[in-house]
């Protein structure tokens, strides 16, 4: 047991890996307090375990990604902020159930971030919805989503308002061009006093100082300052925010 | 409704959980490639992928398993696409010492960093799972895809090497020794 080739390397870092049994743990310790050598070849071993953890100890991804740009309290407050918004969707005169089948697919894959102050049912409703890609399927899923809100909304007498707010590459769905896109919006727009059109004023600012071409956008589009400071100010007035 | 919400919630729940194991995915990344660009992509193709194909991971107590897992897949990829006729194992990557370097190397773990990439790629994917993610021995196996045998054999070697690299430094507070631990204390 004193001789140092009675344990393997592999033995020594299953060890410090705690992959050994009980038994074996207790046979290697009762060797290493009589076997220094033995002692030293764990202690060099521990020692590079420690070194290589200290390596990367201060290693952090460099860019923010939206992933990891997914700020929350807490699982619970996401699950019940998520289950306030669609149980309120739910309540808006039944279309969800009905539609159910249509969209539940759409809905759950395209929301990548949402927080609500949990209206009451009489207090009107404010939605701010920020896009920003160019995803054609999803502007396809946010105008059915807002069409039906809307048009239930109108039925139920239900005070609602839409802000749709555009940025990065999401600042296409406001282009003014003769898309399908492009016409349901409009179409929307005339029929829904309601629903407000807003595009990132940094978004196109970026576009302008990279020399890239600056889309026209809607009429009815108005330009503020920036998302972001859409998002917190309308946060902070009680808005329900969903990011797609 | 039920289902649509818990179908929802648990969308939800996996992308927080993505979210939480970002820095140690790319931890993991860096330590494998040694470039904060790499490790970025991989990281993002990786994520990219989990989120895409998060229903097929049935266990969620496996999610780290089965995050490396594609994170592994991903550097596969990417190591295919630069060296196509390489074993991607016996692939050192040669840390060039340029006179630059030298004044980089100011800490410590500058130093180990360049002694890890002397490492071969499997041995360097081997020991920052065990040590850097606290991979057990079976959860590298699965992540690799390699047996357990290969596991340990890769780790002591890995171990091995680093020591004889790093014999001259010694860290602050870092050594371990058995008989300091099995003290009394009245």
């Amino acid at each position: 047991m004193k001789n140092k080739s009675h344990f393997s390397d592999e033995f020594l870092n299953a060890y410090l890996d705690n992959e050994l049994t009980h038994a074996d743990k207790i046979r290697l310790l009762d060797a290493v307090r009589e076997d220094e050598q033995l002692d030293q070849r764990l202690c060099q071993l521990q020692r590079v375990h420690n070194m290589v953890q200290l390596a990367y100890n201060d290693v952090y991804p460099t860019t923010d990604s939206q992933t990891h740009r997914h700020k929350s309290n807490s699982k619970i407050t996401r699950f019940a902020t998520a289950a306030t918004v669609l149980l309120f969707l739910g309540g808006l005169g039944g279309w969800f159930t009905h539609h159910y089948f249509n969209t539940q697919s759409g809905l759950t894959e395209i929301v990548q971030e949402l927080h609500t102050n949990s209206p009451a049912s009489n207090t009107p409703w404010k939605l701010l919805v920020q896009v920003s890609n160019r995803d054609v399927r999803r502007f396809g899923i946010l105008m059915d989503e807002t069409e039906r809100l809307l048009k239930t909304a109108a039925q139920n007498n239900e005070q609602l308002t839409i802000q749709i707010l555009a940025n990065a590459q999401g600042i296409e769905l406001l282009k003014d061009d003769q898309s399908p896109t492009a016409l349901r919006i409009k179409q929307l727009r005339r029929q829904y006093n309601n629903l407000l059109l807003t595009a990132c004023g940094q978004s196109l600012e970026k576009l302008r100082s990279q020399n890239r071409p600056v889309p026209k956008l809607l009429e009815e589009a108005h330009i503020v300052q920036s998302a972001i400071q859409q998002v917190i100010e309308k946060h902070r007035l009680g808005w329900t925010y969903i990011k797609i | 409704m039920k289902t649509l919400l818990l179908s929802y919630c648990k969308s939800r729940q996996f992308k927080e959980q993505l979210a939480n194991n970002r820095t140690r995915l790319y931890r993991i990344a860096y330590s494998w490639s040694h470039s904060h660009d790499i490790a970025d992509d991989l990281v993002q193709d990786a994520m990219g992928k989990a989120l895409k194909n998060y229903k097929q991971l049935r266990d969620h107590g496996a999610l780290n398993s089965w995050l490396f897992g594609i994170l592994n897949n991903c550097w596969r990829d990417y190591l295919r696409q630069r060296h196509d006729f390489d074993n991607i194992d016996d692939i050192v990557l040669i840390s060039h010492d340029t006179p630059d370097k030298h004044f980089e190397r100011q800490d410590l773990s500058r130093i180990i960093q360049d002694h890890m990439e002397q490492l071969n790629i499997g041995q360097r994917q081997v020991i920052s799972l065990v040590d850097l993610h606290g991979c057990t021995y079976e959860e590298v196996s699965q992540i690799l895809s390699i047996p357990i045998g290969t596991v340990m054999s890769r780790l002591s070697r890995a171990r091995k090497q680093l020591a004889e690299a790093l014999i001259e430094y010694k860290p602050v507070n870092t050594v371990h020794n058995p008989k300091n631990t099995l003290r009394s204390v009245v």
